[in-house]
């Protein structure tokens, strides 16, 4: 048998039976049905309606607030202001939010304050208007730079400023010696919304003492968590049922909205729910930080990178307290010798600020990217050798390795916890452990025809009137998953007909862990793909994990899936080899739902799953045929310490000189993520990572109010989002070849790493055709902008 | 703050305007509703009913009549696009329509309904004035025709007294050889316009007999740059060069008065009514160069 | 009460004067294929079809739809008899998190109708009023080409 799941420790993917297949989605039919169910569409029998009262200042505290006009409104049911909140603090993952419920002081305009519920919306929407509130008007501060002064206004408790995030090798002074030039730029980057489209709504519902929760959310461990925190209940009362989201890229992890649903709820001990609009969407929840970004290189003449050293600032906005962007363009272009990079974050009177897609490498990667690009600009070196020449390659030392100051734990704490017989079969920690750009630069500028269309530093290869064509090519990396407060985990349970359930806690926001979580356990356990099924959101079921942030979904929670499943069929095994193989069970294997001798000679018996299980059932005293459950007999290693996804995105475009217009021609997404685990998925993250990330360097930015920091454009019609006819319609992507180590079946993380890379091809592009650098977004506006004052 | 409204709904067009002169500015016309809709649920429209135009079964026409077209009020963006064929300026018009909004939404949109929003980018109105349309009006004391480029008073404002009703738009198509072209610039596909330029050029026997040059986005209303166009005016076609096209430019750059808002500066919109203007009258001209040979 | 016609039955409904017709189709007859994003008309999540024409339905008053025949992704195919044109998305994976993608698929039908032999320009052009904020618009534009195939093969064999 060629393809077989006999061969699950085979590393060559043409002999896996379903990993690597691009099979359709298991909710493929519903999506096009319009009947998979989202937050905004979930009714509770019984509910009632929450509308949130949003503060109109950026910086106050509530003095005195009224809410008995609202009260008695006929179909309000309750209203709660900071006095029915408990005085403690959660946080969501990765420290992206910390604060109280409510606490009666105001952050941002359009912070919660107060919240109603009613028979309907309309009828809450009328009490808001009815809540008297007066205020004292705090000083307040827009400018990340201005807020890390001693006497900006302090935002939060703990003080505006968290301790510098810095990593640190070599020596910097012997880095700036050992170069023939160095060369340094500055770039302010615009704040990115996730603008989800699906938005959210949230119901909460009390029985008892007991809270349920359903919700849109990718971090159904962490959501519950928080709610653990926020209301001081056990984690056994809280139940929490995540559902799919819209795109999400970091909206929808845990939100201050979902807490206060459940204060409503317990006030009013009826199920409420909250639905967001899309402006409170936009405006009231998160977006990705406000980042400056101060960078310097030195370079040899043949084009050796000797000195990084970036100093980089990030805003929090009100609520978050990061202290730290995921950076992985620090590893990528790590083979420097010398290198600082200084994150330093800090709150102002804006909307919170926090991880979406592809944190940190969107924005310093780019300046990374330009920083690098300079230095190839002044040895007249081709991009694409530049960076076959400075990034790094398997094996090689990771930078990011030690952290210093880090709030979320250190790897060296993290391996503490873990006894050394289980870190035996563990990589090469602190090295790249697989993948890198090589291979996929390599190939993508074969498949780009690079070399016929780069016409040299600056030099478009085509000038018609005003409009100039270039190519460029840029490079993105990131995480696969990071281990930090909590490990992965997930259950396997094999049912007694065969079938199997696989519960992992995961989002679902179109990455398909639904599906692909099946085919990692299909193909371990040897069980048709059919009769797998994951569950994703309900914390009742499904071991605590980190969701799907991080690009954590495929490598680390397909790992605990793998491993999961592996223990899984240890037990199926073990009860087939005494109960009727009478053999070792490590003579045994499965294959497509049939339990049978590894040794081809042995062709007999071969009995079903079903058949084992059930002739096994009348005599099961222990109760073991029924629930054979599987979890990890082992903890995973720590992915932030070896593992990173890679991207390279190639782009024709064109530039109207005298308009400054941009029009995309051609793109080429290349990925190294280890083994592809299902190409219809993979090529739409690629491509849908390209598309986010073009639309950060194009076109899109969040404009703040200079008085107040309202966000002006929290809509569609001035928020821009690319369109089917912005973006390439022979937009196509290549795979890297490389098999991870550790990740199931090869395979790694894959949604950031695009979005990453997307952004420096377009700058480096735009600079071809103009011979000069545009900061983004790159609006027609500002590419004339930067031409006149070029001249 | 949202206040519920009352609907109403006429079936003549005398119906509507004697709703509208009983309620007088506590009622609105509601035609596609595109941007009534928005400004209602931004609490920005107090109104104690609405007039819902989209049952009146005579004012979504678009005609050809000898020497000109009508278009009905009520006609969609999308029957514009449908209606291009007729000749080349409806082809200009068919090809504006198609750059607005999205398909959805100009299924629904109203040619009248765009006009009477009187937003500064209306890429229609920009035209209509580039083309001299006039606007037929029906109130409760009678009729009355003004010139499109008369029709706006200022931001999101008309010259409709209370009760008036716009009725049609008409485009007057001349004997001899006319050429018109439309252009604008935005960040994505889909966009409001953050300029944009129309022309149109008559000529006979290859000397420019008439021009007009309006544009969008650089004042509260469509404006026309006189001093352009008057450039233009008494040149042989093939005298219309790179050095003519830049004047034309820079004088409807100087009749502009653009302001900074949150889609684009004043400063990109001055210098891009350079570029427009000058693009726009060298397309016109080559279509008409064209059309002589 | 108001007589709509949707998806070729007859239903009475309760419609407020500012009720969209995107509020009323989801909240009184539980269609929520009908999806609301953006609420302004500039998303196309929303999508129906209205006596032929698509229309974003959060923008369109509820009052607006008496007398004309309604159609949502409900009507034109379900999980047991998908449509050729949901038949081909799924081939081609034109979606990820597939919130917009009925408003998509209604989109696609209508622009078929008007087009039913489009080259892969034009179909981008003829979807572009809708947004896709996942970003499968290559295998959106891909899945609009299949399906076009599709249903002229179904005409080619009726």
């Amino acid at each position: 048998m060629k393809n077989s799941y006999l061969q699950t420790d085979s590393k060559d993917p043409s002999s896996f039976v379903i990993a690597g297949k691009g099979v359709p989605v298991k909710d493929a039919k519903e999506k096009v049905t319009g009947t998979l169910k989202f937050a905004v569409d979930m009714k509770v029998q019984g509910m009632v309606h929450g509308k949130i009262l949003r503060s109109p200042h950026a910086h106050a505290r509530i003095t005195h607030i009224d809410t008995s006009k609202a009260e008695a409104l006929p179909g309000v049911l309750g209203v709660v202001t900071h006095n029915d909140a408990p005085n403690l603090n959660w946080e969501n993952a990765w420290f992206n939010y910390r604060g109280k419920v409510l606490d009666g002081i105001v952050r941002f305009v359009g912070d919660e304050m107060a919240a109603v519920a009613a028979t309907s919306e309309e009828i809450a929407e009328a009490a808001l208007e009815l809540v008297e509130v007066e205020y004292e008007i705090l000083p307040c501060v827009f400018d990340p730079e201005k807020a890390m002064k001693p006497d900006a206004p302090q935002i939060r408790e703990e003080g505006n400023v968290r301790d510098p995030y810095i990593v640190e090798w070599g020596d910097v002074t012997k880095g700036e010696q050992e170069a023939d030039f160095v060369v340094d730029c500055e770039i302010k980057f615009a704040s990115q919304q996730m603008a989800p489209l699906g938005r959210n709504a949230c119901i909460a519902e009390w029985n008892g003492d007991r809270v349920t929760m359903w919700t849109s959310s990718q971090t159904p461990s962490e959501l519950r968590d928080g709610i653990h925190e926020a209301f001081g209940i056990p984690l056994s009362k809280v139940r929490v049922c995540a559902l799919p989201s819209g795109s999400s890229f970091g909206s929808w992890w845990s939100a201050n909205f979902m807490m206060i649903t459940v204060l409503l709820a317990k006030k009013v001990r009826k199920p409420v729910k909250i639905e967001l609009t899309n402006e409170e969407c936009m405006a009231t929840v998160k977006r990705r930080h406000l980042e400056i970004s101060r960078g310097r290189m030195g370079c040899k003449k043949d084009g050796t990178l000797t000195l990084a050293q970036f100093d980089h600032i990030i805003d929090n906005g009100g609520y978050g307290f990061k202290d730290d962007v995921g950076f992985f363009c620090v590893d990528n272009w790590g083979r420097t010798s010398h290198g600082r990079y200084v994150i330093q974050s800090v709150n102002t009177n804006l909307v919170t600020a926090g991880c979406m897609r592809a944190v940190g490498d969107v924005t310093l990667g780019s300046c990374v990217e330009r920083v690098a690009d300079m230095c190839a600009i002044q040895v007249n070196m081709d991009p694409v050798d530049f960076r076959l020449k400075n990034q790094i390659k398997p094996g090689e030392e990771l930078r990011m390795q030690h952290s210093k100051g880090y709030l979320k734990g250190s790897i060296d704490e993290y391996l503490d916890g873990i006894p050394e017989a289980q870190r035996r079969d563990w990589p090469k920690l602190f090295h790249l452990s697989s993948g890198s750009t090589e291979d996929i630069l390599i190939k993508g500028a074969e498949a780009f025809d690079w070399k016929g269309k780069w016409n040299g530093w600056g030099k478009p290869y085509s000038i018609d009137g005003p409009k100039r064509r270039a190519v460029g090519v840029g490079t993105g990396a990131h995480v696969c998953g990071v281990e930090f407060e909590g490990n992965v985990s997930a259950v396997v349970r094999i049912n007694p007909d065969g079938s199997a359930k696989v519960h992992c806690a995961a989002g679902r926001q179109g990455q398909g862990s639904e599906t692909t979580q099946a085919q990692v356990a299909a193909e371990e356990l040897g069980i048709p793909f059919d009769k797998v099924e994951v569950e994703t959101g309900d914390t009742d079921s499904c071991p605590w994990s980190h969701g799907s942030l991080a690009s954590n979904t495929m490598f680390r929670v397909g790992w605990a899936t793998r491993a999961a499943s592996r223990d899984a069929k240890r037990q199926l095994l073990e009860i087939a080899a005494r109960e009727i193989f009478d053999s070792d069970p490590s003579e045994l294997d499965v294959n497509n739902g049939v339990i049978l001798f590894k040794d081809h000679n042995k062709k007999d018996p071969q009995i079903s799953i079903e058949g084992v299980l059930n002739h096994f059932r009348g005599t099961d005293a222990l109760g073991q045929a029924s629930s054979i459950t599987g979890r990890p007999a082992y903890p995973m290693p720590p992915s932030s310490a070896f593992a990173r996804h890679f991207a390279a995105h190639f782009v024709d475009l064109e530039v109207d000189t005298e308009t400054g217009e941009i029009k995309l021609l051609d793109w080429l997404a290349t990925q190294d993520s280890g083994t592809i685990m299902n190409p219809q998925v993979m090529k739409n993250q690629m491509i849908g990572g390209a598309i986010c990330g073009a639309g950060f360097a194009i076109c899109e930015s969040l404009v703040f109010d200079e008085e107040t920091g309202r966000i002006k454009n929290a809509n569609l019609l001035d928020y821009k989002l690319l369109r089917a006819a912005d973006f390439p319609v022979n937009g196509e992507v290549i795979y890297g070849d490389s098999y991870d180590p550790v990740g199931p079946f090869g395979a790694r993380g894959a949604g950031e790493a695009p979005a990453a890379a997307a952004g420096p091809a377009i700058a480096q592009a735009v600079y071809n055709a103009l011979g000069m650098w545009v900061d983004m977004p790159m609006t027609p506006e500002n590419v004339i902008t930067a031409l006149h004052s070029d001249s | 703050m949202k206040q519920p409204f009352e609907y109403l709904r006429p079936n003549t067009s005398e119906e509507a305007v004697a709703l509208k002169a009983k309620h007088k500015d506590r009622a609105r016309y509601w035609a596609g509703g595109t941007d009534l809709m928005l400004q209602w649920r931004a609490g920005e429209l107090d109104i104690d009913y609405c007039i819902d135009l989209t049952y009146l079964p005579t004012l979504s026409y678009v005609e050809n009549e000898q020497g000109s077209v009508r278009i009905g009020s009520m006609a969609s963006l999308d029957d514009l696009d449908y209606a291009a064929d007729s000749n080349q300026l409806m082809e200009v018009i068919g090809h504006t329509a198609r750059l607005m909004c999205t398909k959805q939404t100009r299924t629904i949109s109203t040619v009248g309904g765009n006009m009477c929003n009187a937003s500064p980018s209306a890429d229609l109105s920009v035209l209509f004035v580039a083309l001299d349309c006039e606007a037929t009006i029906m109130g409760s004391g009678g009729s009355r025709t003004v010139l499109v480029e008369n029709f706006f008073k200022g931001v999101n404002e008309t010259i409709l007294k209370d009760d008036e009703l716009l009725i049609e738009i008409r485009l007057p198509v001349p004997e001899y050889p006319k050429e018109a072209c439309y252009k604008r610039i935005a960040r994505t596909f889909v966009d409001i316009a953050l300029i944009s330029s129309a022309v149109s050029i008559s000529s006979t026997n290859g000397v420019v007999t008439d021009a007009r040059i309006s544009l969008g986005s650089v004042a509260p209303v469509p404006i026309r740059s006189r001093t352009a166009e008057q450039k233009l005016i008494g040149l042989n076609l093939l005298e219309v060069d790179d050095d003519i096209l830049e004047e034309a430019g820079q004088l409807a750059a100087t009749d502009a008065s653009p302001i900074s808002d949150v889609r684009a500066g004043k400063v990109y919109r001055q210098d891009m009514c350079k570029v427009l203007t000058r693009r726009t009258v060298e397309e016109s001209v080559q279509k008409l160069v064209q059309k002589q040979k | 009460m108001t007589k709509l016609t949707v998806n070729g039955k007859e239903c009475e409904v309760q419609i407020k004067p500012h009720e969209s017709l995107a509020d009323v189709l989801r909240d009184q007859l539980d269609l929520f294929g009908v999806r609301v994003s953006c609420n302004e008309g500039e998303c196309g999540s929303c999508t129906v079809i209205m006596d032929g024409k698509p229309v974003t339905a959060c923008i369109v008053l509820g009052m607006q739809a008496e007398g004309k025949e309604i159609l949502t992704i409900e009507g034109i195919g379900t999980v047991d008899n998908l449509h050729p044109i949901q038949q081909a998305y799924i081939e081609e994976q034109g979606f990820q998190c597939a919130f917009c993608t009925p408003g998509f698929i209604m989109a696609t039908k209508a622009f078929l109708e008007e087009n039913p032999d489009p080259t892969e320009e034009e179909a981008a052009i003829g979807i572009s009023g809708n947004i896709c904020r996942c970003g499968a618009y290559p295998y959106i534009v891909k899945s609009v080409l299949n399906a076009a195939k599709k249903l002229q093969e179904q005409q080619n064999t009726e």
